[in-house]
C-alpha cells in the first residue's frame, strides 16, 4: 500500500499553512513532528480527507483520493486532536454511533466494539458517559473509535496530549501492535513519543517538511553538530544568548553542564556529545522540544 | 451460524465470517472442479480464484440465492475460463486413460468412472456432477447454469445413456 | 429421479480432497485479497435506520406534544380558526427540527464525522427525511382531523399546514447556512412568531387567509416547496467540514 502526497498546498488568503509537501508513505510507522502552528493538522487534515487543498493531489495506490472518496474513507481511521465532544454519549453507545457511520451493523458492530474496547482498556467503563472519563481514557477511546473499520490507513492527530507516562507507553505498545501491516502517520509534538515507535520522522517547519528520514538517519544530520560544555551558572545567560542550548543539567565539574547544538565548536572546552532526537528538535527550530512530563 | 448471517457479516468485513464461508465451502468447490477438469493442481488454483471473486463480487451478492449455488456458479463460470485453455491437453489425455480402461477388465472403478465423465460433453458433464455429486434439484441446476429446466433435463437425460454406454462392460 | 445404477457407479469415484494447510492459504489469500479497496453497499434506508437514535429528544418530544394539542384543540373547539390556529404552529415543528440537522454538526464532530465512510451530507439527508417524514404524518394527522371536525375544505387545510411548514423550513434552512444554529433558530421562530400574531390580532388577516382563493394558495404553496427543495438540495451538497469550519470559524489552522 502506497500513499503519495504531491506537492499539497493549503492557503488560507494570504497565509500558506501548508506549502508544497511532498511525501510517499508506506506501511509503518510515520512521525510528524512540529511545533504548534508548523501546518501538522492542516496536513493530517488534508491527509483524512476532511479539508481540501489548494494546490496538489493525494494518492493512494496511483488512484487519487477524491476519485476513491468512500472507498478511501472506508480503509481510513481518524483520530483528530480535539477529541472531547461526545460528552452525553455512553462509551459504547458511542463506539456504536461510530459503526454505523463506518458502515458496520448488526452483530458485527457489538463484536467489534467489544474488541476494541478490550484493546484499548476499556471493557469495565463501557456504560459510564465519555465527560466522566480521564484524558488518558478518552484518547483511548478515540483510538478505539479510529480502529473499528480495521483500516490500512490511521491518521493520529497529537494522540499522546494529555496522557501520563504510563498511558504513553501503553500508546507506544498499541502502535507497534498495529503497525505491522498498516501505514499510520502521528502527528505530535512530543520528540520522545517517536524514538522508540516511528520507523520514519518527518519534520515539519512553517507549513514545510525541513527534514525526512529514519531516527538513525536525522541523527546523522547533526552528528559533529552537538555539544556538551560545563560552565559556571552565570555563564548561562550569555551562551543563550549566542548558542542553541538544549538539555541544562547539573554538572560535577562546574555549576552547570549545557547542551548545545552549533554547526561549529562553540567553546574550547566543549565536548562533542552523541545526538539524541531533542537536539534534532533544537537543531531544525531552535528551541527545545517539550517535554513529556511536562504534560 | 447459517450462512445468510455469515454473508452478512462478511459484507461489513468481518474476516471471521468470511474465512468461516471459505472453509465451509472448499471442499464442496473442489470437488466440482475437480470432477469437471480431472486434475488436482488446477482444482486448487481455481477454487481459490472462486474466493477470490465471491469476495469482489460480495457486495452485489443478493441473499436470495443460496451460498452454494452462488459459489458454485462461479465455479463453473473460473473453470469454463480454464477448461476452454486447457482443453487440448484434457483429450489427450483422456484417450489415454480411456485405452487404459479398455484393456483392463480389473482396473480401477475409481479411474474408469473419472474417465467416463471426462469423456461426456462439457454441459452434460456438469449435469451430471451438480445432481449426483452436489444433490442440487432441476431447478437449482438451471439457475447455477444459466438455462432452462428442460435443458436441464434433457442434458441430463442424454449425459446418463451416454455413461451408461460408456460404461456397459462395467455397469 | 436419479438413475440408481449410475449413481452407484458414479459413487466409486471418490476424490482425495486437498490438505488443511491448502485450504488455510486459500483463506489467508482471501481475506489479504480484502485489503484493496472495497466499499460495503449501504442502503439509505439502513443508514436511516441508524441515524433514529441519534435524532434528538426534544424532537420527539415536541413532536409528540403536537400531536397532544391537535387531539386536545378539536376535541374542545371545532371551528375554522382552530385550523388556523394549528397550522400556524407547524413553523415551529420545523424550528424544533433544526438542532437535529444541524446541532449534531459543531466543528469537532464534524472533523471526525467527515472521514467516515457515510458522508455527513448522507446523515444529513436521513436525519431530514426522519424529521421530515414525521412532520408530514403529523400535519396529515392535523388535515385529517380537521376534516372530520370542521368545514374548511380538506385540500384546503392541507394547504395551510403544508404552506406553514414548506415556507418556515425553507427560512431557518437559509439562515442556517449563514448563521449559527441557535441564531438560525431564534430568527426562525421570531419571524413566525410575528406572523401567528398578526393572524390572530388582526381579524382581517385571519379571514383572508381562510378565504384565499384556492388557486392562490396552491400557487404559494409550490413556490415554497420549490424554494424549499432547492435549498436542501443545496444545503446536502455543501455540507462539508469546511462549509462548519467557515460558519464555527477557523482556529489553529
Amino acid at each position: 500500500m502506497e500513499l503519495k502526497i504531491s506537492n499539497i498546498t493549503k492557503k488560507y488568503g494570504d497565509k500558506i499553512a501548508v506549502d508544497n509537501v511532498n511525501v510517499t508513505l508506506e506501511n509503518g510507522v510515520c512521525a510528524l513532528l512540529g511545533a504548534n502552528g508548523s501546518g501538522k493538522t492542516t496536513l493530517m487534515r488534508m491527509i483524512a480527507g476532511v479539508l481540501g487543498n489548494t494546490k496538489g493531489s493525494i494518492s493512494l495506490d496511483g488512484r487519487n483520493i477524491e476519485i476513491l472518496d468512500s472507498a478511501y474513507r472506508n480503509v481510513l481511521g481518524y483520530l483528530p486532536q480535539n477529541f472531547g465532544c461526545y460528552k452525553d454519549f455512553k462509551v459504547k453507545d458511542f463506539l456504536l454511533y461510530m459503526c454505523a457511520l463506518k458502515g458496520l451493523d448488526g452483530k458485527f458492530a457489538k463484536k467489534r466494539c467489544e474488541e476494541m474496547l478490550l484493546k484499548v482498556g476499556l471493557e469495565n467503563v463501557s456504560n459510564k458517559k465519555i465527560g466522566a472519563l480521564s484524558g488518558g481514557m478518552k484518547q483511548r477511546l478515540g483510538i478505539a473509535q479510529a480502529l473499528l473499520n480495521d483500516p490500512t490507513i490511521l491518521i493520529l492527530d497529537e494522540p499522546t496530549a494529555g496522557l501520563d507516562p504510563k498511558e504513553r507507553i501503553r500508546f507506544r505498545n498499541l502502535i507497534c501492535e498495529l503497525s505491522k501491516d498498516r501505514i499510520i502517520i502521528y502527528a505530535t509534538h512530543i520528540v520522545s513519543d517517536i524514538s522508540y515507535i516511528a520507523d520514519r520522522v518527518l519534520l515539519m517547519k512553517a507549513g514545510r517538511i525541513v527534514a525526512d528520514g529514519s531516527t538513525e538517519e536525522l541523527l546523522n544530520i547533526v552528528k559533529g553538530k552537538v555539544w556538551s560544555v560545563d560552565i559556571m551558572r552565570n555563564e548561562l545567560e550569555s551562551y543563550q544568548n549566542k548558542y542553541s542550548v538544549g538539555a541544562i543539567s547539573d554538572s560535577k565539574i562546574k555549576d552547570v553542564n549545557v547542551r548545545i547544538v552549533s554547526d561549529v565548536k562553540p567553546d574550547e572546552k566543549a565536548i562533542e556529545a552523541l545526538p539524541d532526537l531533542d537536539d534534532v528538535y533544537l537543531y531544525y527550530f531552535g528551541e527545545v522540544a517539550e517535554v513529556e512530563n511536562s504534560n | 451460524m447459517r450462512d445468510r448471517e455469515l454473508v452478512q457479516q462478511a459484507k461489513y468485513g468481518d474476516k471471521e465470517a468470511l474465512s468461516q464461508i471459505v472453509r465451509r465451502y472448499y471442499n464442496e468447490i473442489y470437488l466440482f472442479i475437480y470432477r469437471r477438469l480431472g486434475d488436482s493442481y488446477s482444482a486448487e488454483d481455481i477454487t481459490q480464484e472462486v474466493f477470490l471473486k465471491f469476495t469482489q463480487c460480495l457486495p452485489q451478492y443478493k441473499e436470495k440465492d443460496k451460498l452454494k449455488s452462488y459459489l458454485l456458479s462461479i465455479a463453473i463460470n473460473c473453470s469454463n475460463d480454464y477448461y476452454r485453455k486447457a482443453k487440448r491437453e484434457v483429450l489427450s489425455e483422456e484417450i489415454e486413460i480411456t485405452e487404459e480402461a479398455e484393456n483392463s477388465f480389473d482396473s480401477d472403478m475409481r479411474e474408469c468412472i473419472k474417465s467416463a465423465l471426462l469423456q461426456l460433453p462439457d454441459e452434460q458433464r456438469n449435469v451430471i456432477i451438480l445432481r449426483y455429486y452436489h444433490d442440487l434439484k432441476i431447478r437449482e441446476i438451471s439457475r447455477i447454469t444459466s438455462c432452462s429446466q428442460s435443458t436441464v433435463k434433457s442434458r441430463l437425460y442424454r449425459g446418463e445413456n451416454q455413461l451408461k454406454e460408456i460404461l456397459k462392460g462395467v455397469l | 429421479m436419479k438413475n440408481k445404477e449410475i449413481k452407484s457407479a458414479l459413487d466409486y469415484y471418490d476424490v482425495k480432497l486437498p490438505d488443511e494447510d491448502k485450504i488455510e492459504s486459500t483463506v489467508l489469500n482471501v481475506i489479504n485479497s480484502q485489503r484493496t479497496v472495497k466499499t460495503p453497499e449501504l442502503s439509505f434506508k439502513r443508514i436511516i435506520i441508524s441515524q433514529i437514535s441519534s435524532v434528538k429528544n426534544s424532537f420527539w418530544f415536541f413532536s409528540f406534544l403536537f400531536l397532544i394539542v391537535i387531539v386536545f384543540m378539536y376535541l374542545k373547539i371545532d371551528s375554522e380558526y382552530t385550523t388556523l390556529f394549528l397550522f400556524s404552529t407547524t413553523p415551529f415543528l420545523n424550528i424544533i427540527a433544526l438542532p437535529t440537522l444541524f446541532f449534531t454538526f459543531n466543528r469537532e464532530r464534524m472533523e471526525l464525522e467527515g472521514t467516515c465512510l457515510i458522508k455527513p451530507a448522507t446523515v444529513f439527508s436521513a436525519k431530514s427525511v426522519i424529521c421530515g417524514a414525521l412532520d408530514l404524518i403529523l400535519i396529515l394527522f392535523a388535515v385529517l382531523i380537521s376534516a372530520i371536525v370542521t368545514d374548511v375544505p380538506v385540500l384546503q387545510s392541507a394547504f395551510l399546514g403544508f404552506l406553514g411548514y414548506t415556507s418556515s423550513a425553507f427560512i431557518a434552512m437559509c439562515f442556517s447556512l449563514f448563521f449559527k444554529t441557535q441564531v438560525a433558530m431564534a430568527v426562525t421562530s421570531a419571524i413566525y412568531a410575528v406572523a401567528v400574531s398578526s393572524v390572530f390580532v388582526f381579524e382581517d388577516v385571519a379571514n383572508f387567509i381562510l378565504n384565499m382563493n384556492f388557486a392562490t394558495l396552491s400557487i404559494i404553496f409550490l413556490l415554497f416547496f420549490l424554494l424549499l427543495s432547492g435549498v436542501v438540495y443545496y444545503t446536502k451538497n455543501n455540507y462539508k467540514y469546511e462549509r462548519v469550519v467557515f460558519l464555527y470559524g477557523t482556529e489553529n489552522i
